[in-house]
């Protein structure tokens, strides 16, 4: 029986084996688009190769591929001159600040996304906002929006499509280690509100006065936490002490703790000197898109036109060298007719191609608020250097003129040299430094508005 | 041991009749032969001198709105480059741009038009770039760049369908000659010369084979051209999508009137004017200086504005004129302090209503006053008005009250509705039939 079992066996091996030829035809030609759509190579795509894909592994797709978007959406491809400016500023103010934070281009190869797609035109929603950005799962970012709005000259249009990088690479840092937990809790704690699915309906004021620096960190604590990132590092430290330094102690409290957290959530688990990194983005903006000239754009009509002194500012440091001559005017000014009027702060106001206000901002004993106008003339020799010249007083102006006398005539007394100020964090913030050419120690430092 | 040996007969019975060849329904796979058509359309395409390419974007329509056509001429290379012009605007015409093109199986073999170039600029969501007829974000023209290959095999008349909005388009291979002149400034200057002809010829027509009349009228903001004629006393309309070419313009489809087939008219540079080719001949469109139909005819549908300015016109009586005065004087000094502005009488063919909208300002700021009459129009061109409502600053019996002087004459006469031709433009005339001394004339839009 076991001979017959053994039989049975191996005749069912020889049968199957035998009568099932299973040999088959495996020469098939690849199916279609496997690997890839096949297209000629050109300039663009070498340039990406080199600097992109080689280096970093990160594939940019800029060819029309609608399975990457929505496919209900009316979008467009984007045009080919705009690609390499666009990732050569992606590059410049995202990766290399981190290679040269980190030493090495190790950090950005292992953590970036894989893959960044671009697009033509803005997404319309239907709620009738714009999409500019988008990632999903911290290995694709979709830009938007290359074509109208991405200016290679135009430094809001660059920080904005660049603040989605370090945006979406803030959540890959804290998908691979989570940050503490008591950042989640800082706002409630303070007793300021928590986080809500209906963050668009925030204005940055509100969230701003609510411990959040932007609406969308109101979205949920990990949208918190990248926006401090990306937010501290595109604003530069200047802007972001000054938008911390007006709003409330308790949201100040709240926007304190969670930069903390972000800094030395960086140094302990990353090994990056958080404002290091901030002033080498500031400097990398500000070397892509150097500043105009000072001349083109403060003036009458101009991008800017008021240079606002606020000797509280902690943004802006006098010299001590000014500082005496506006403390004299400031004494002054409290001594016109002995009635103790306070001086605020000033503000150089060109008011015509040829002229400028000096406007003085004071306030009497009962705490209520007055301007006083002194009208110059304004010259601008062949060197840039300008001439105010005295022309007269409003109504206030002569009120209080004996009181701030030192101040009007350090004005029609002086050429100033007029340049861009930068404090050591490069900042790109509008500021500017009124410098006297007989004496440089006593410039005095503005606020652009 | 029967039973076993029986087992083993029927496996080995059952297992050896396991065949496993199959027979393809084609002689090649699926994949070869998507390979295979893609192959050829990319060869067609780069090997022929250049094609036209015409577009009928179709994604408007679900908001009701019909867009005519666009052309671009496209010269496709074999390493995925391809530069074009296009009649969407006319420095699109004059200078090419280049940009990236490539062959996909999709769900069909498709034509992508891959990186950003005029062909987009229509499909832009950007409503300031596309200057979409929706005027809104979202939408552009309801075009396409990304096309599908609807025959399997590559003509000279190659058609395409849009994988987004559906739009119709179709290639046809242009000769050397025709993409050197497209590429050379010949569409741009069709365009110019095509804009000057319909807008410095008025009252375009062509006579019918039964020499009757055709009207020719072209909408530039949608590229729409219509052909109008009268069968027994009533307007007749066939509209068809038009772009442009280095001849002339294109239609859709082909064009069925006054007793011709045609797709193309053609420009004659040596006459300045478009013709039809029919068999070896021609039939040339030409202006007139006076109008093809009667006015009663086409008011409500091709004409629907007579409009009032504040500047007296020609073919005004002396008692209109008095009339328009006092409703002036009314209304400044009615209380309200409303300065006259210009006085449109729109009708509807459609619905037969007629908008008075009188333009007012107040201290600068506009407002309307409407009344809102349903009409009769006799074939003979007399026109009855009834008044049925008003906005609320028609209601005001101030208002209302200042108004009556020129009022009274539209809610209680007839008016014979004719063109004015003694002065140019020819303009619109009411004549009341009651009273002959009152009789004014607008602009007609």
């Amino acid at each position: 029986m076991k001979f017959l079992n053994k039989l049975l066996l191996i005749s069912f091996v020889v049968l199957t084996v035998a009568s099932c030829k299973k040999t088959e035809d495996l020469d098939l030609p690849q199916p279609v688009g496997l690997g890839g759509d096949i297209v000629a190579r050109n300039a663009i795509d070498k340039w990406l190769l080199d600097s992109l894909t080689t280096p970093y592994n990160i594939a940019v797709k800029y060819r029309w591929d609608p399975w990457e978007l929505q496919l209900d959406k009316t979008l467009t491809p984007p045009d080919e001159s705009k690609i390499i400016p666009a990732m050569t500023a992606i590059k410049r103010v995202w990766i290399d600040p981190y290679n040269a934070e980190t030493g090495s281009d190790l950090f950005i190869k292992k953590y970036s996304p894989k893959q960044l797609v671009l697009v033509g035109s803005v997404e319309y929603n239907y709620n009738g906002t714009v999409l500019l950005g988008q990632a999903e799962g911290g290995n694709n970012i979709s830009y938007f929006d290359i074509n109208q709005n991405f200016d290679k000259n135009n430094v809001t249009s660059i920080q904005r499509m660049i603040q989605t990088s370090h945006h979406e690479f803030g959540h890959i840092l804290h998908q691979n280690v989570f940050y503490p937990q008591d950042f989640k809790f800082i706002s409630s704690n303070l007793g300021l509100p928590g986080f809500t699915a209906t963050w668009f309906n925030v204005s940055p004021d509100e969230a701003l006065q609510w411990g959040y620096i932007t609406p969308y960190s109101m979205a949920s604590s990990d949208e918190d936490f990248v926006e401090m990132i990306a937010n501290m590092l595109m604003l530069g430290k200047s802007r972001y002490e000054e938008l911390v330094a007006s709003t409330n102690t308790t949201a100040q409290q709240a926007l304190r703790s969670k930069e903390q957290i972000v800094v030395t959530y960086m140094r302990d688990v990353w090994n990056i000197n958080f404002y290091s990194l901030q002033t080498r983005v500031q400097a990398a903006l500000n070397a892509l898109v150097p500043p105009p000239s000072i001349h083109d754009a403060f003036g009458f009509g101009k991008t800017y036109g008021r240079a606002s002194m606020n000797p509280t500012s902690p943004l802006i440091p006098q010299p001590a060298a000014f500082m005496t001559i506006y403390n004299s005017a400031k004494t002054g000014l409290a001594a016109v007719g002995g009635a103790g009027r306070v001086l605020d702060s000033f503000a150089v106001i060109p008011n015509s191609a040829a002229t400028s206000l000096v406007r003085i901002y004071y306030r009497n004993t009962a705490g209520n608020a007055f301007q006083a106008n002194y009208q110059f003339g304004v010259t601008k020799d062949a060197a840039n250097v300008y001439t105010y010249t005295y022309q007269g007083a409003d109504a206030n102006g002569g009120v209080i003129q004996t009181g701030v006398t030192p101040l009007l005539n350090y004005f029609s007394t002086n050429k100033f040299i007029l340049s861009w100020y930068r404090d050591p964090s490069v900042s790109l913030y509008p500021r500017i430094q009124f410098t006297p050419q007989a004496s440089p120690g006593t410039y005095f430092l503005a606020r652009l508005f | 041991m029967k039973q076993v040996l029986s087992y083993i007969f029927a496996f080995s019975v059952i297992l050896s009749g396991c065949n496993k060849d199959t027979d393809l329904l084609f002689d090649k796979s699926a994949d070869e032969r998507i390979t295979e058509t893609l192959n050829n359309y990319q060869s067609a395409l780069s090997q022929a001198p250049g094609w036209k390419l015409f577009v009928y974007p179709a994604g408007l329509q679900s908001q009701d709105i019909e867009v005519g056509g666009l052309t671009y001429y496209v010269k496709f290379t074999a390493d995925n480059r391809v530069t074009m012009v296009s009649d969407f605007v006319i420095t699109m015409a004059d200078v090419p741009k280049a940009s990236g093109y490539r062959l996909k199986a999709t769900q069909r073999p498709s034509l992508i038009f891959d990186t950003y170039s005029y062909i987009h600029v229509a499909a832009d969501p950007d409503p300031d770039v596309s200057f979409s007829p929706t005027q809104q974000g979202g939408f552009g023209w309801g075009t396409d760049f990304d096309f599908s290959f609807t025959d399997v095999t590559p003509k000279d008349t190659i058609k395409l369908k849009g994988n987004f909005n559906n739009s119709d388009a179709v290639l046809i291979k242009a000769t050397q000659a025709e993409i050197d002149a497209a590429f050379g400034g010949r569409l741009g200057d069709i365009m110019t010369f095509t804009s000057d002809f319909v807008t410095s010829t008025p009252f375009l027509s062509f006579p019918a084979s039964d020499n009757s009349r055709i009207g020719v009228s072209l909408n530039f903001f949608l590229y729409i051209i219509n052909f109008s004629y009268l069968t027994s006393g009533s307007l007749v309309t066939v509209s068809a999508p038009f772009s442009h070419t280095t001849y002339g313009l294109h239609f859709k489809e082909p064009v069925s009137v006054g007793g011709y087939v045609f797709q193309d008219l053609y420009w004659d540079d040596v006459a300045k004017l478009y013709y039809i080719k029919v068999g070896s001949g021609r039939v040339n469109i030409t202006g007139s200086t006076t109008p093809l139909f009667p006015l009663h005819v086409v008011l409500g549908k091709s004409i629907t504005t007579i409009s009032v300015p504040t500047t007296p016109l020609a073919g005004q009586s002396p008692l209109f004129t008095t009339r328009y005065a006092t409703v002036k004087a009314n209304l400044k000094t009615s209380g309200y302090n409303l300065d006259l502005g210009v006085m449109d009488f729109i009708f509807d063919d459609a619905s037969k209503l007629m908008a008075w909208n009188t333009a007012v300002t107040q201290n600068g700021i506009p407002f309307v006053i409407q009344y809102v009459y349903s009409y009769t129009l006799s074939g003979s061109g007399i026109a009855k008005f009834t008044r049925v409502s008003s906005n609320g600053n028609g209601a005001l019996p101030i208002v209302e009250a200042s108004m009556a002087p020129i009022m009274s004459f539209i809610d209680n006469d007839q008016f014979k509705m004719d063109y004015f031709t003694g002065s140019s433009p020819i303009l619109g005339q009411f004549i009341s039939q009651q009273n002959s001394t009152f009789f004014f004339t607008g602009n007609l839009q």
